[in-house]
This record gives C-alpha cells, structure tokens and sequence, in this order.
C-alpha cells in the first residue's frame, strides 16, 4: 500500500477508488480478528465489510490524522461487540430462533483448530479480544490498549487471565 | 513482589523482554509460587495453540464487494445529501437576511426613528426643498390625536427648512411647512440656565447638592392653523429655540426642558432606572441584532460544511448570543414587538450552532454544551415574554417550549454507537439539567421583574403622562363617625388639573391653571366646608409619583383586572419618616408656631399607611391605588383611586368668559404671586400654654390692615381648624362684619381651652398645623371675594401635593 496519509488525503479529495489499497491491504488481519472474536466465518465477513464502510465514512467525518491500523480494530472491536450483544438480545426473544452455528466440539474426528476456536470462545469477550490481538495480530500491548481504550497494564493482566481460561477451556474439551 | 506484578512481567518474561534484574525477580518469584507458575504455562500453551490458528481465508470478491458498497454509499451522498445540508443553510441564511431586510426590525422600534425615515424619503419634503440634499431631520413633538400618532419633524438643509407633519399609520407626511429657523445665540446657553434656575423645582435640587453638568440647545416647532384675511386657513409653523440643561444630583441625571423665546420651564424630568434599562436594551437590539444573526447564520452554514474555525468560532458566538438571548428576553419586551421577534430569533441561532457543534463535535463538548443551556434558557425566557406581550396562557407556552427543548436536548446527545446504557446516560443527563433549570426558572421566575423595577417602571411611565382622569373616595372613620368624600379630576400636561369634590352632597369644583386656582362653590357655602375642601384629597401626578417613589417592604400579590386591564398588584408601606423629613424641610423657622408645626409632624409618625396598587401590565401605567391609613390619633381612612383616559385629549380651559370675565359662580383665588393683588396684610400668631397639665390653652392673635386703595365692606374673618370632628376641630367666625378703608386695621382674639385627657397633645399640635384663617370681603365693585390670611402659603397652587391624605 501506498504512504496511508497520501491515501487518506486522496480519499478525502474525493478519490474513493484509492481506498481500494486500504481494503486490500487491511482485509486479511481484519477477518480474521473478527473470526476469532465471534467464532462464526460468515459473520466476520460481514462485519469486516462494515469495518471497512465505516472506516471510509470516517475519514470524511473528521480531518484529524488518523492510524489506520489500531483505527481499523478499532472499529472491528465495536462492530463484534455490537453483533455479540444484538445476538444476547435476540436470545431473550423467544421466537427469535437465532441461528448458532453448532459447537462442533463433539465431533468425533476433531480438527485440532476447531478446538483451539471452541475453546477460545469460552473465554470472556473481554480477555479474548486482548489475547487474539496479542497472540494472533501479534499487536503491541500498547497498540492493544489504543484499539480498546484500556491501559497497557489491564492489557498484559488481560492477556494472562484470559490465557488461563482458554487453558482450562481447551483442556475440558479434549477430555470430552 | 505481589503476583499481580508478576503476571503483568509474564509475556516479556517468555518472549526475553526483560531486564536482567526483572527476569531474576520473576524467577525467584516462580520458585515460591505455584499459581504464578500455572499462568507462566497457560500463557505458554495459548501462545503454542493460537499461534498455530490457521488465517481465516479471505474471499477472492472481498475487496469488490466491499468497495461496491461503499461507492453505492458514495453516490448516494455525493448528489443529495453532501450537498442538502450545506443548500439548507443557505436558503435559511437568504430568508433570514431578506426577512431582515424587509421588516427592517431595528428601525421600526421607535416611532421617532420611524418617522424621520419617512421625511427623509418624502418626495413632498424633497420637492418644498427644491431636490436639496438633506442636513439634518429632527423630529422635534410629538402629538398624539385621533388620527394615530402624528410627529412633527424639522428637515434642515444648508440653506433652508421646513416643518414636515408625519402621520405613522398612513406612514405619510401629512404638511409640509417652510419655516425660518432661528440660530443660536452666544448667550443662549446662559439664558437656558437662567431660565431653568429660575424655577422653584430646579432651586430646590441645586440647594440639595446637584450641579449642572451639560446645556444643550435644540429648537420645537409649533404647527397652528391660521386663517388669513383672505379666510383661508393655512398652517403656519413657529420654531423656538429650546434648552435641554441636565442637573445632576447623586448619580442621577435631571433634564430641564426650557423654552427661550418664552423664558419659561417647559418640564422637569427624571430618568428612571426602568427607563435606562429600556433604552440599554432597545440600543443593543436596534444596532447588533442584524449583524448578530448574519454573523451566526454564517456560523450554522460553516458548521454545517464541517468547517473546524467556524466550530470555535460558534461555540464562543452561541455562548454569546444566549446571554444577548437572556437579556432580550428579560427586558425586550416592554421595548417593542420587532426586538421581541429578535428576542427568540437570537437564542434561536445559538442553540442551531450549540446542537450542531454537538452533533458534529466539531469543538469541545463542554463549550457547546454551555450554549446549548444558556441559549435554551434564553429562548424560554423569550417565549414567556412573547406569550405574555401577547396575553396568552403562560404555563402552556412554557410547558409546549420546555417539552420541545428536552427533545432537542436529547437528539443533541443521542448517540446510537453506544452500549444501549450510555446512549442514553448522556440524553437522560441533559435533559434532567434541563428540568432542573426549567424548575429553577419557574420558581424563581426572573421575568416578573422585581417588585422595586416595576415601580420604578411605573413612574417613568406616570412622570411620562401627558393627561388622566381620575376618580378618588376618601372614607374616614374617626371615634365612630363615617364620613366620605368623593372627587373627580382630570390633568393635562403640564399644569392643568380640573376637579369636582362631592362633600355632602354638595359639589365643589376647582380648575387649576399653572399658578392660578379658579374655584366654584355651591351657592350656601359655609366658611367651614370652603376650608375643608380646599385641602380635599387630589392626588396629583407628583402626589402619585411621590407614593411610588416612597414604598418600602413590597409585596406580590395575584394579579387582577381593573376595568377589564390585566394588573400587576402590589402592596407595600409608605414610609412615614422620609415623609416626614420631607416636609420638615419645608418648614420655615421663622414662620411663627414653628415649633408647634413640628412637633404636628410628629403625629404622622402615628400613622400606618398601607397602600396597594394595581399597575396595567403593558403600560405600567397604575390603575388603581388603595390606601389605608390607620392612626390611632387621626382615625382610619381608606382612599381608593382609579385612573382612567390616560393620554386622551383632555382640554382645560380657565372658567371665563371671551371677554376675560369669570364665568357666574367662580372666583379666582389668590396666588403667592399676585401679592400686589392682596387686599390685607395681616399678621396671625398664635400661642399654646402647658401651664396646666389637664387644660391646655391656644390663642390666636390676628391682625388685618386693608392695603389696598379701595374701601372694603362686610369684611369677616373665619378661623377653622381641618379636623372634621366637632369635639376637637374649630370654627369660628368674627362676630360682626366691618368696614375697613385703606390703611384701617382690625384686631381679634380667639381662645379654645382643651381638655388634654380627653384629647392628646399630638393631636393639638395638628391641630395647630392645619388651621386656617379666611377674610370674607365685598368691594367696592360687589365682588365678594375670600383671602387667605393664615398660613402665609396661600391657597396651594395645585391639589397639595406630598402631604398625605388626612380624615
């Protein structure tokens, strides 16, 4: 991708087409953060391509200098936390039938991944964000408490608790 | 170290990010712990598994699709909505302006101003001026007839000038009269401060400390119809020359208005504070309001553009008008409709610049916040004073406005990203301020001005009249006995008053003219009845302004209609030593029974005057005042007057006939002024004796010597005390009728003796204070006139004015 100021400025010129760098470049890491987050495929497809849309709304609303990497999480974060919360919502109504995809744990020829997600989605939302930023995007623990508006320090906490969850979660489900 | 710590050192630990100090410190810590070593592993094992966690693929249209939909996002935007806003604003900013333009709000606040625009623009002016361009227009009286208001106007170029008579309904120069302007002279100025100097009123405050601090000199047209010998009536304008000197007593600024030509005082006028007030306001409206809005109205469009100056500039601009909102709201009303509409028109545009700052967060919350609840509480205050100009129901416009303010609020804050908790937190937050503030605004009420405002609002608009009716009923109860005396007057500008006193059924009537007191008794009028009625109660505008100025402890009561006219109502004390102090200073020491007059004044202290009034909401004009005075020497009494035709074409002529005559019935009484006129001299002393604690004695001396160069006959001197209650009041008359010539003489002694047990010293010195000595007389031509002989201040000029009415 080109400079990313240059590429905001010439959106902000009108060129939306250069946004395509942005997408391009950011889309991998995005997906897949918000796989991890919400465990559903399908799901973090359409919010990746939320993230992006609001992502190009906002560098028209504001002309402040923005860093579209954590700017990008960012919004990724809010946009799964949002889903994750509309879905509690939904389960409160009762003929709402809401979809969950299968915990396909029990499944017999188990796919050491689908563990690994399974168990991640045990852990509280909050942990689990830190933890995939941190072992999967491989963000700084700095960036991390930028993207979620937290301190470096209830980040590193974060990231140990939630790794001592994920443990007992995934040691359940290959017992089982 | 705690585990806490030590966990937060984990991850470096693993990765060898560490100090080596740091790493020993884990180490230790690890060998110890067992629950910080089970984490060390759970961080191990998830960095082991995640890290084999496959990427997620990404689909091969991902990036298609994603920019298909934002480019649909794009274009709907770019044609309609990016633009909507923006056109919006600028088609409110166009109306706005050419709103302004016509109404032209700031010019038509004063029908002064009003007026001059319509000379200026006059062909009929331009054409008596021959196309001359225009110097000065003045507009110099002010004449309010049948037709609506008519101002006279003087239209100056460098050559010559004309009268223009404007009529505002018609908006039309109804005269154009040529007229010689006279210039000023060099002694002009001194000649205005002799003349203001030489009445009494102006001598009075200069003795009081004040000095005259400016002269200004200006000219008044008087416009007559004239009809000439060919039995053509023309009108002719006469312009004088008149002096504006401005006295200056304890931060207060007096104007004398002082005619030239005539060398006369033509009025003597003290701005009140409810006065400055108005003008402050009506100044700030009239001159910033057009440039106020313009100014924000740019605002609104460069917000709307997501322009970052023009979000400072509003947040500081919109904190501004809200407090310009404020004042308009708190005294705009009374001032005029136009600066009403300007009044919701200023904190209108602060709280569209507030909520738009709000919404955009093109600035700092806190600062657009600030404007949002200034302006709200601006634009409430407005409502309330336009509903209220307007008569309607208050509380409902209060209600409506405050319900469309918590919803503003609300979508100012409303903000759906948030968690379903803070997306309201914020609107809930805003609105509760709101209701705090509405609540606090309708307890505290601070657009019913204070109590001591209104009246000083009340007596600018009083000092203002130019005429009235009035009608008074004086009833007094004194050991028992009721007595009642009714009276109407009228008062024209600026020393006219014509009244009718109803004392026993028997009817009075008086017509004042300046110094002159031209009165009609009924055909048997006693002595006694003369001299109570010649101090009837008739409140005279300074009489009223003189209550208004004086009450103290000011209460709100409900308000009421008189006559079908919305009042205000208030009730409060006068207060009786100002009073007091007041008439001390009149007070001549050397006037024979000094002593005694003061030690009379002494009994009002006994005197508890309540006095209510009812002031016409538009006008704060009274309509009514009610006084009860209560005493335990003098008795009670209860005043009512009403006052009506305010600034109607009241005419007051004096009682005679066109040859001069007086008209059948009416004498004219003698006048301070007209001492060569006096038939007698006379000289009246009186003394009181102690001696004996239970009988007190007065006695009168009186002296008359006829100084004029006639023979009188039949002359008769009454004595009468003001008490109306026979047990302690006097009459006397002189037993036998004389003749006196010129330079002849003739003495009298008059004795009472009183019981003081059963009548107090206070009310002896009053007594004293309020007799009368008359001289009944027939001259040589069979006039029967009546002089007063005691006090030495003849017949008051006016209805008296200060003195409180007495049963």
């Amino acid at each position: 991708m080109q400079d990313e100021a240059q590429v905001i400025s010439m959106v902000r010129a009108g060129n939306t087409d250069a946004f395509t760098d942005v997408v391009e470049c950011y889309q991998g890491s995005i997906i897949r953060y918000l796989h991890r987050l919400t465990g559903e495929y399908e799901v973090a497809l359409d919010l990746a391509q939320d993230t992006f849309v609001r992502a190009y709304q906002g560098i028209l609303k504001t002309d402040a200098e923005l860093s579209l990497k954590p700017w990008l999480y960012k919004i990724a974060t809010n946009l799964a936390r949002q889903h994750h919360r509309r879905k509690r919502i939904l389960s409160f109504v009762p003929l709402a039938h809401v979809k969950e995809p299968k915990a396909s744990s029990a499944t017999d020829n188990v796919d050491e991944r689908l563990v690994i997600g399974e168990a991640l989605r045990k852990v509280p939302a909050e942990q689990r964000r830190c933890i995939v930023l941190h072992f999967v995007e491989r963000l700084n623990y700095r960036e991390i408490g930028e993207i979620l508006g937290t301190s470096e320090d209830a980040v590193r906490k974060r990231v140990v608790r939630g790794c001592e969850k994920f443990r007992q979660a995934y040691r359940q489900q290959e017992v089982r | 170290m705690k585990c806490e710590e030590i966990e937060k050192l984990l991850p470096d630990y693993l990765s060898g990010d560490i100090s080596a100090s740091q790493r020993q410190l884990v180490e230790e810590h690890l060998s110890r712990c067992t629950r910080c070593r089970k984490a060390l592993a759970a961080y191990n094992e998830a960095k082991q598994y995640l890290v084999f966690l496959k990427d997620s693929p990404v689909p091969p249209d991902f990036t298609e699709a994603t920019m298909i939909k934002i480019k649909a996002l794009d274009t709907a935007k770019s044609v309609f909505r990016k633009w909507l806003r923006p056109a919006l604003a600028a088609g409110a900013a166009v109306v706005i302006f050419v709103a302004l333009m016509i109404i032209q709000p700031w010019g038509v606040s004063t029908p002064e101003a009003s007026a001059a625009s319509i000379v200026r623009n006059s062909p009929e002016v331009q054409a008596a001026l021959d196309g001359e361009e225009i110097e000065e227009v003045e507009v110099t009286t002010k004449v309010v007839d049948d037709e609506g208001n008519v101002l006279v106007a003087w239209v100056r170029t460098e050559t010559r000038a004309v009268a223009a008579e404007v009529n505002l309904e018609t908006k039309k120069v109804t005269e154009v009269i040529p007229v010689d302007v006279p210039e000023f002279k060099a002694g002009d100025e001194q000649k205005a401060i002799d003349t203001a100097k030489a009445d009494s009123r102006v001598r009075e405050l200069l003795a009081q400390g004040a000095v005259i601090s400016e002269v200004s000199l200006g000219h008044s047209i008087d416009i007559e119809e004239v009809t000439g010998p060919d039995g053509v009536t023309r009108k002719e304008g006469a312009v004088k020359v008149t002096g504006t000197v401005f006295i200056e007593l304890e931060g207060k600024v007096w104007h004398a208005t002082v005619d030239l030509d005539d060398e006369k005082l033509l009025g003597l006028a003290k701005p009140s504070t409810g006065t400055i007030i108005a003008n402050m306001s009506h100044l700030i409206f009239s001159i910033m309001t057009p440039f106020v809005v313009a100014l924000g109205v740019l605002i609104i469009i460069g917000l709307a553009l997501r322009n970052r100056l023009a979000g400072k500039i509003a947040s500081v601009t919109s904190i501004v008008f809200g407090i310009i909102g404020l004042f308009g709201g708190l005294y705009a009303w009374p001032v005029g409709q136009g600066d009403q509409l300007l009044a919701l028109g200023i904190p209108v545009t602060g709280l569209v610049m507030g909520i738009t700052e709000i919404r955009r967060r093109v600035t700092k919350r806190w600062l657009a916040i600030t404007s949002v609840v200034i302006c709200s509480l601006a634009l409430v205050l407005g409502i309330v004073a336009i509903i209220a100009f307007l008569g309607g129901p208050s509380n409902i416009a209060i209600a409506i406005t405050a319900l469309a303010l918590i919803g503003i609020i609300a979508y100012a804050f409303y903000d759906k990203t948030k968690k379903v908790s803070q997306k309201w937190l914020r609107p809930a937050l805003g609105v509760a301020a709101v209701v705090i503030v509405l609540a606090i605004l309708l307890i505290t009420q601070p657009w019913a001005l204070s109590p001591q405002s209104i009246m000083a609002r009340a007596y600018a608009a009083t000092e203002g009249l130019q005429s009235y009716r009035m009608s008074s009923s004086l009833v007094s109860i004194f050991e028992g006995e009721t007595s009642e005396q009714r009276s109407e007057w009228e008062f024209a500008f600026p020393d006219r008053y014509h009244g009718r006193i109803t004392l026993d059924s028997e009817i009075y009537e008086f017509i004042i003219i300046e110094e002159k007191t031209y009165a009609r008794d009924p055909d048997d009028a006693s002595g006694k009845l003369s001299i109570g009625v010649r101090s009837a109660f008739a409140p005279s505008k300074e009489y009223t302004l003189g209550i208004l100025d004086s009450l103290t402890g000011l209460q709100k009561l409900p308000d009421e209609k008189i006559e079908g006219t919305d009042c205000l109502h208030y009730r409060g004390k006068a207060d009786v030593e100002r009073e007091i102090e007041k008439q001390q200073a009149k007070l001549d020491p050397e006037q024979p029974g000094y002593e005694e007059r003061l030690k009379g004044l002494d009994a009002l202290r006994t005197i508890e005057t309540e006095v209510e009034l009812w002031i016409g909401k538009d006008d704060f004009l009274i309509r009514q005042m009610k006084s009860i005075m209560e005493s335990s020497v003098h008795g009670n009494a209860v005043v009512v007057v009403k006052f009506y035709d305010f600034n109607e074409a009241i005419t007051i002529e004096p009682p005679t006939a066109e040859s001069g005559e007086l008209l059948p019935g009416w004498r004219l009484q003698n006048s301070p002024q007209n001492q060569q006129e006096r038939t007698f001299s006379s000289d009246v002393s009186f003394t009181t004796s102690s001696d004996d604690s239970v009988h007190q004695q007065i006695s009168f001396r009186i002296v008359i010597t006829n100084i004029s160069d006639d023979v009188v006959s039949n002359v008769r001197v009454s004595l009468a005390s003001m008490a109306t209650n026979e047990e302690s009041g006097w009459i006397w008359n002189s037993p036998s009728r004389v003749t006196l010539k010129p330079g002849e003489s003739e003495k009298y002694h008059v004795r009472w003796e009183y019981d003081t047990s059963q009548t107090s010293k206070e009310e002896l010195a009053r007594l004293v204070n309020l007799t009368t000595v008359l001289a009944t007389y027939t001259t040589a031509e069979g006039e029967q006139p009546v002089e007063l002989l005691f006090p030495d201040a003849p017949y008051p000029s006016k209805p008296p004015p200060e003195r409180p009415p007495s049963p």
